[in-house]
């Protein structure tokens, strides 16, 4: 019975030590928490996706989303909010983050009117895929900062994203012609109106 | 009786417009709800991804090499390359832990944003700063031997640690004969990524 307790206490102060050593070990940190790997998406527009931020690590921290260097060459985003996230928040917690893009014009168009008008797409080509990463970085904290001479550190962690860029063809254009024959029409009819009545006067 | 007279103009005018307006209808009835500026996406993957880490504090304090007071010097260690107690003596504390919470693997990678810089835009270049990773610490791991220089884009430095488990760095730094005085500085950064994901 004696050497049954002496164990418990043993095991009990062994956990306490462990926790003790190895608490100070840590920092801050930051964790992703993603289900969708691939968007598809028409190009210029905006898109927005949500993933999970976490932090399982005893201190609080702030972090960032951003797409990868080789995506944000391709597509405009600002970047998320600087989010707080909490000490102790499980993945079963994560805090949701909308994140926005937006995909560039990628299909050739064919116009008649500089470069953008009367145009159309005929969706020849293969459809453009763009490989990368969304990224959670772990915003400094200014007490990070120990010495002189060296590197500072900062830590990431990151989702693949592959994003489709839709092309939607459609036929060629006229509605510039239109509303120009329209609006001419128009001034037409009420210069031949405005005289009409001026001569009945 | 007097014969009302017929405004030909005006008649066409109107038939103009009518026309041109039926055209424009036509031309963008499929367009109307295709040149929307936001969408939602569509997601063709549904199983879920959740990995987290953190720097131990030594090192997300920053990777210190001290005052050099005799030049060249070569392979000098960072402050908290062997001030480890735990688990061995010697040991390095310059580490990385990942997270018991998470599904998945990960592989580390590192990366500088450049050569260490000071104020008066003197350089070391980052070739000369280099480091060396291990899944356990002792007096010789991570080894010397090992030793790898920090480039500006990513690379592995870590593949495969399972969750819960700690990646350990030491870090070393050559300083050339010529260097003019000066405190330099870069930033060293740190990525995890599921396992066999791209840096």
């Amino acid at each position: 019975m004696k050497n049954k307790e002496v164990k418990n206490w043993n095991f009990l102060l062994g956990l306490i030590l462990s926790i003790v050593i190895l608490l100070p070990l840590c920092s801050a940190g930051v964790g992703i928490s993603w289900s969708k790997e691939s968007s598809l998406v028409r190009e210029n527009t905006k898109t927005c996706l949500t993933y999970k931020v976490y932090n399982p690590w005893p201190d609080d921290s702030y972090a960032q989303i951003k797409l990868s260097d080789e995506l944000m060459q391709i597509m405009t985003s600002r970047g998320s909010e600087t989010e707080f996230i909490p000490h102790d928040t499980s993945s079963s917690m994560a805090i949701p983050v909308e994140f926005c893009f937006k995909t560039p014009k990628v299909y050739e168009k064919n116009c008649w009117l500089f470069g953008e008008l009367i145009c159309k797409k005929e969706c020849k080509e293969e459809m453009k895929i763009f490989d990368g990463e969304v990224e959670v970085i772990e915003v400094d904290s200014p007490e990070t900062v120990e010495g002189s001479g060296g590197s500072a550190t900062k830590m990431s962690v990151s989702a693949p994203i592959r994003v489709k860029v839709q092309c939607i063809a459609h036929s060629r254009d006229y509605s510039v012609i239109y509303i120009a024959v329209i609006l001419i029409a128009g001034i037409l009819l009420t210069i031949n109106l405005t005289r009409k009545r001026n001569k009945k006067q | 009786m007097t014969k009302k007279r017929v405004n030909w103009f005006t008649i066409v005018l109107i038939l103009i417009i009518l026309v041109a307006l039926i055209l424009l209808f036509f031309q963008n009835v499929n367009a109307i709800t295709g040149h929307a500026t936001q969408q939602n996406t569509t997601s063709n993957v549904t199983i879920q991804y959740y990995l987290s880490l953190s720097l131990c504090s030594n090192l997300s304090s920053g990777i210190w090499f001290g005052e050099v007071a005799s030049l060249p010097a070569t392979d000098l260690n960072g402050s908290h390359n062997y001030d480890g107690n735990y688990p061995t003596v010697n040991g390095s504390t310059y580490c990385v832990n990942i997270s018991t919470d998470g599904n998945s693997p990960v592989d580390l990678c590192i990366k500088s944003d450049g050569d260490l810089t000071s104020v008066a835009a003197d350089k070391i270049g980052l070739a000369n700063e280099t480091y060396s990773n291990y899944t356990s610490t002792n007096s010789t791991h991570p080894l010397l031997g090992s030793q790898t220089s920090l480039s500006t884009s990513y690379s592995k430095s870590g593949v495969n640690i399972p969750v819960g488990n700690v990646n350990y760095y030491r870090f070393w730094l050559d300083i050339p004969a010529a260097q003019p005085s000066g405190t330099y500085n870069n930033t060293v950064q740190f990525k995890g990524v599921t396992v066999a994901g791209a840096c």
